[in-house]
């Protein structure tokens, strides 16, 4: 178990890290219109901003120095989980295919839920693999990874950046660390793959699992980020796994899945998840 | 059996609000034991045939255990009206949750006599397996100030509290003594039970000994583990509030509504589908 270390610079960063999150995107309410009269407050944003960036094409270790600086972690040794491959490139790096997925998933299979629900556990890893040169050996390849995105400017590509490190948890709550970073994604992706496949009595494998929840992005919106948002029944393994039978033999007959398919399973699961308890229902079609 | 024969059945909630049965009522109350255990008791009256079904085993109570944030839900069964619920600290962050219930474990029949007009057409009810015949209303386990206070009725004038340190159990807690005109008030007043958590978190600056070490603050260490729990809880909502070792700086009532910041829980159950 490497996370120990993790969990000790964990108690340290926390004070610091929402404040240096929301010190380096603008936010109207926070930092007014961006105009004459709110330069003062605007101003120091961007400034900061210009600071990342600068510290981003300064390359991997560049970049560590200014991440352990404003968490103030110092040089200790954060003891992430071991990294599967040597480099990734961007595109691995932002849209992991499903193998390099379950590559991460085991090597980082004892991480706790609890550490990985956390967008700090996985910000500090990602300054262990940055500073290894895991996601860009220069400040180009860096860039390429971690800001570059559709939107052009400043702001967005530090909201990528910040997203991509782990997630941004005061702005985008507590979704943020299942849809926004793509490597704590492909370990919860995993790890439900994993759960549902094991409630089916492995009836659906986990890789089809899998396949199903990245196939869809509703699958996975439904899945995962609804039952964190609220209290649904599509939390429980035995109707998730419902839903994700439901939808592999779909896909299986239809080599695809739309929006409309992942609503009505979930609805129809639901619903009955709400009259019977899935877990207590063995023997029944 | 078809689904369509057992879509609608009689269902015995917490809250009341379904009429299937007469008189029965259904509630549970709930202990929190530590900060990875809760135990569940069930109370069940005026429905002795669903008293009979857990007798004969063919329904057990189950109690849903649910964590949001990490996604982890699992159920345990029990046919005593005691549910021990245990959890892994290391699965769960932030809220849980306890959806208590009574589950049919195998498909049987219920007797309409104990229930209401609509169903007394004189035939046997079929339930199919694995049916909800009672359902609790879902409790939050707010195990940090569960293992924090707990709340004595008191001979003290009309409207008093105090609050004292019990070291009793061997972990700290603190007991909240209160007249009884607010004592009975305590389970549906908020107020009352953050004016109680102001006169607790008063405490911590006498009772925690934070222990520093090599480093300096930044390795510090508390001497209770409940203290580094309310440490870390109190750093999450804000990093900068002042802690109980600024004894110049800290405030038990902010403190106190970082704490139990008023949040509406919402714990609807299903609401997706309407």
């Amino acid at each position: 178990m490497t996370t120990t270390g993790v969990g000790r610079l964990f108690d340290r960063a926390r004070p610091q890290y929402t404040n240096w999150q929301k010190d380096v995107v603008y936010d109207q309410g926070r930092h007014g219109k961006r105009d004459e009269t709110n330069k003062h407050l605007w101003e120091p944003v961007e400034e900061r901003q210009h600071e990342i960036r600068v510290a981003i094409q300064g390359g991997p270790r560049s970049l560590g120095d200014y991440l352990r600086q404003s968490l103030k972690i110092g040089d200790d040794k954060v003891g992430a989980p071991p990294f599967p491959r040597e480099q990734l490139t961007a595109d691995e790096f932002r849209g992991p295919p499903p193998e390099l997925e379950w590559e991460l998933w085991e090597e980082w299979v004892d991480v706790t839920p609890r550490l990985a629900s956390r967008p700090l556990f996985w910000l500090l890893c990602h300054i262990t693999w940055i500073e290894d040169g895991r996601l860009g050996s220069n400040g180009h390849k860096l860039a390429l990874a971690l800001t570059d995105g559709p939107r052009a400017g400043s702001e967005a590509e530090i909201r990528n950046f910040l997203r991509r490190t782990g997630g941004i948890p005061h702005e985008r709550g507590k979704t943020s660390v299942f849809s926004d970073c793509p490597l704590a994604r492909a370990w919860w992706r995993c790890r439900m793959a994993t759960e549902v496949s094991s409630a089916t009595g492995s009836t659906v494998s986990r890789e089809d699992a899998h396949q199903v929840l990245r196939t869809n992005h509703q699958a996975w919106e439904r899945l995962a980020m609804l039952s964190v948002k609220r209290l649904v029944v599509l939390n429980q393994p035995a109707v998730r796994a419902a839903v994700v039978a439901c939808l592999q033999q779909r896909l299986q007959a239809h080599t695809k899945i739309g929006e409309d398919d992942v609503q009505e399973v979930a609805r129809a699961c639901a619903q009955r998840g709400l009259r019977q308890s899935f877990e207590h229902m063995v023997g029944q079609s | 059996m078809s689904d369509l024969q057992s879509g609608s059945l009689p269902l015995l909630l917490e809250d009341g609000s379904r009429l299937d049965w007469l008189d029965a009522t259904y509630r549970t109350d709930v202990t929190v034991a530590g900060v990875d255990c809760a135990i569940v008791r069930h109370l069940l009256s005026g429905a002795s045939v669903l008293r009979q079904l857990i007798e004969d085993g063919r329904a057990a109570w189950v109690v849903e255990l649910r964590c949001p944030k990490t996604l982890m839900a699992r159920t345990v069964t029990s046919v005593d009206d005691l549910t021990t619920v245990e959890w892994r600290t290391d699965d769960v962050d932030g809220e849980i949750f306890l959806v208590p219930g009574l589950v049919a474990l195998e498909e049987t029949t219920l007797a309409s006599s104990e229930l209401s007009s609509i169903w007394q057409d004189g035939a046997e009810l079929h339930v199919p397996r694995g049916w909800w015949l009672a359902k609790g209303e879902a409790v939050r386990t707010d195990s940090l100030m569960r293992s924090l206070l707990s709340f004595e009725r008191a001979k003290l004038d009309a409207g008093q509290m105090e609050v004292s340190p019990d070291r009793s159990s061997g972990a700290l807690r603190f007991t909240v003594r209160m007249a009884p005109d607010v004592f009975d008030a305590v389970p549906t007043d908020r107020t009352l039970q953050v004016a109680a958590l102001v006169g607790v978190c008063g405490w911590f600056p006498r009772v925690f000994k934070p222990m520093e070490g090599s480093d300096g603050d930044e390795d510090r260490a508390d001497d209770q583990p409940i203290a580094q729990q309310l440490r870390t809880r109190i750093e999450e909502a804000d990093p900068e509030v002042a802690l109980w070792e600024d004894t110049d700086n800290y405030d038990p009532a902010l403190v106190a509504t970082l704490l139990e910041p008023f949040q509406i829980i919402s714990a609807t159950d299903g609401e997706e589908d309407k």
